[in-house]
């Protein structure tokens, strides 16, 4: 069934979802803020109303304004515009002359304060780990489901939609776009452990340095007689520019990641044969090594490269069951 | 002020003068002739002397100094405070009696050459800096009794001389970055080969005066910046001389001790999209062509103004080499590029 098509739109949808979600997030805090305010300002300060609800208006006008749609900004902004929200909120609670309030207190104000830490963080584009991202917002979330069961345990089967329960709700879907915000691929990937990781796989692919290097056959065959000569024109990428004669790329995999294996014959039909491995195929290519291969031989299901150098690189031929393909098509090519 | 020795004498200083304040605070309830308020002093003059005395050393001779005898000096503190009958203060003596004798293994093994040891010190010091915050809070909120200014300010004296501690262990001559610093320097080192960036691009009008230079009789040489998302920008210099073209790829802002790339450069072949450098011995490198300066989505931009907050976690130091390297230049690309 084809159904690419179908695929295609979903993640369409998906992407634009993604990528108005801060309009979402930016006009949800400016009209929370201002409920809120309309509704504290019957039992509370005017300072303290001001306070709690200013930074989040002003910091939801900054999210709508931003034409990039930057996820950093607007997760790091609603980060601390939460966060301080909550300190004001919470700041009073330690205050209390009541011990077990005090504790409570603390550990909220803490959470706020962290909140906050986590905002400054994601504005600079440099995230934390994740999962206590989401396990101190899970904490918030609790707290706010808590309140709801303890209103409906106390309602005695009347329950009415209020006021305190609509803060609640609302409450409730920001604290969980927030953790669907941080869970996006580049909030994700901009940790300091994912960015080392990502730094790391690029060398290591790089400089062939990792385990289990792989072809898979069609591209073991096409390295093969590219050396020979014996060129596949569908595969060529490069033809005659500059020194290169043919240049052709090939897919590769060590272990766990792939990437781009860059074969260039130099200098006319009979000129030598280069190797490059690069992390990535398409955009920019820096910091490539080159190798210029002297033999290719086949031996069992492993291709073996001799380099110029003297030096030896193996690549494994993978079998098709090690690849994600239809599984009919791997079936019958098994049998 | 701003040399080492200064700051070592200083710290002495207020070491002592903490110890003689805390002396003179604890004399006050129990008489100053008393053996509760003159056994500490006593270990604090002897301290207040040998770190005067490792003054003649170095920074780390002079912490490990202070950092032992106000080990010694919680150690007979918190022996005092876990005899007496008040709850805060029998906890509080606990937790000191526990901080002590380890600030005292910590020091004598940063004297010994241990130099990891300095962290294990500071963090000694913030325990006990937490748990004289959370005595007062607690104590201002619940003890009926507490209050009184001398009861802070036995706290505050203690504080002044933790941080003192503290502070000195920060100083850069001593300081031991921590793993994650580590961590995130290799990663930046590493990120320097520029291996996983693919977004690396100059402008169509550089890349045409490259190629003008290229095809030129005369010598020359072409600077532009090479622009990435994903990297700190890099300056390709193009050199030629005597015929011969050499291509330089240095980093902007940081000191490193080698240029990124030095490549002879045989040919190069600039395309619709690409600007491809070939060398010999089949190696090249590429870079992505635009017409102009592409935004980074990554930032914010609000009334037509990029917020960037990358530049904000730039150290103070980086930060001026980083102004004084590219003073004088135009971020957009249009200003950097000159030929001789």
């Amino acid at each position: 069934m084809q159904d690419g098509r179908i695929r295609g739109k979903y993640k369409g949808i998906l992407d634009m979802l993604m990528s108005n979600i801060s309009y979402a997030m930016g006009v949800i805090m400016i009209f929370y803020a201002l409920f809120s305010a309309a509704v504290d300002m019957k039992s509370k300060d005017m300072v303290d109303v001001v306070l709690i609800n200013i930074v989040p208006i002003v910091f939801g006008i900054l999210i709508i304004m931003d034409r990039h749609r930057s996820l950093f900004f607007t997760v790091g902004l609603y980060a601390v515009a939460i966060g301080f929200s909550r300190f004001v909120q919470y700041v009073p609670l330690v205050l209390t002359k009541e011990p077990f309030s005090t504790i409570i207190g603390l550990v909220l104000v803490y959470m706020a304060v962290n909140l906050m830490y986590h905002g400054v963080r994601f504005l600079r584009g440099n995230s934390r780990a994740i999962t206590w991202v989401i396990v101190g917002t899970m904490f918030f979330i609790l707290l706010e489901v808590a309140l709801i069961v303890a209103y409906v345990v106390g309602s005695e089967g009347e329950i009415t939609l209020n006021a305190d329960i609509a803060d609640i709700i609302v409450k409730l879907f920001m604290l969980l776009t927030y953790i669907a915000l941080v869970s996006s691929a580049p909030v994700r990937k901009s940790t300091n452990l994912e960015r080392l990781n990502s730094e790391l796989i690029a060398f290591r692919l790089n400089t062939g340095t990792g385990f289990d290097f792989s072809l898979d056959t069609d591209s073991a065959k096409a390295l093969a007689d590219f050396f020979r000569g014996d060129v596949d024109e569908s595969r060529v990428t490069v033809r005659d520019q500059g020194p290169v004669y043919r240049g052709i790329t090939l897919p590769f995999r060590d272990k766990y990641e792939s990437g781009t294996l860059f074969l260039q014959r130099w200098e006319g039909p009979e000129g030598p044969v280069y190797l490059s491995l690069c992390e990535h195929e398409e955009g920019s290519v820096l910091g490539i090594d080159t190798r210029r291969i002297e033999e290719v031989t086949e031996s069992g299901n492993l291709v073996i490269l001799r380099y110029s150098d003297s030096k030896t690189g193996i690549f494994r031929v993978r079998g098709l069951k090690e690849d994600d393909r239809p599984l009919f098509t791997d079936s019958e090519g098994a049998a | 002020m701003t040399s080492r020795f200064s700051k070592a004498l200083v710290s002495v200083v207020l070491i002592f003068l903490g110890g003689y304040g805390l002396y003179l605070l604890d004399g006050h309830t129990g008489g100053l002739l008393s053996v509760e308020a003159l056994v500490p002093l006593a270990v604090v003059i002897i301290g207040f002397v040998s770190s005067l005395y490792s003054l003649r050393g170095g920074m780390r001779d002079v912490l490990s100094s202070e950092a032992f005898f106000l080990g010694v000096y919680l150690l007979i503190r918190g022996l005092i405070s876990v005899f007496n009958m008040d709850l805060i203060a029998f906890i509080d003596g606990l937790v000191i009696l526990l901080v002590g004798p380890l600030m005292i293994v910590f020091a004598s093994s940063l004297w010994a050459g241990y130099d990891h040891n300095n962290i294990r010190i500071r963090y000694s010091c913030l325990a006990i800096l937490a748990l004289i915050f959370i005595q007062i809070l607690l104590g201002s909120l619940f003890a009926e009794d507490f209050g009184t200014i001398y009861d802070l300010m036995s706290d505050c004296m203690l504080a002044v001389m933790l941080l003192t501690i503290v502070v000195m262990s920060m100083d850069r001559s001593i300081s031991q970055e921590s793993l994650t610093q580590s961590i995130r320097e290799s990663t930046e080192s590493l990120a320097v080969h520029m291996f996983s960036v693919d977004d690396a691009y100059i402008l169509r009008n550089g890349s045409q005066q490259i190629l003008d230079l290229m095809d030129s009789e005369k010598d020359g040489q072409v600077r532009l910046n090479i622009l990435s998302s994903q990297m700190r920008d890099r300056i390709l210099l193009l050199t030629k001389q005597d015929g011969q073209v050499r291509m330089d790829i240095h980093v902007t802002g940081y000191v490193h001790a080698n240029p990124l790339y030095t490549r002879d450069v045989r040919q190069i072949v600039v395309d619709d999209r690409y600007m491809t450098v070939y060398s010999e011995d089949g190696r090249w490198f590429r870079l992505l062509v635009f017409e102009n300066v592409q935004e980074d989505f990554s930032k914010a931009k609000i009334l037509g103004h990029v917020i960037d907050f990358h530049s904000y976690r730039r150290s103070y130091h980086q930060f001026r080499l980083l102004k004084k390297n590219t003073r004088g230049q135009d971020r957009t690309g249009e200003g950097e590029q000159r030929s001789a």
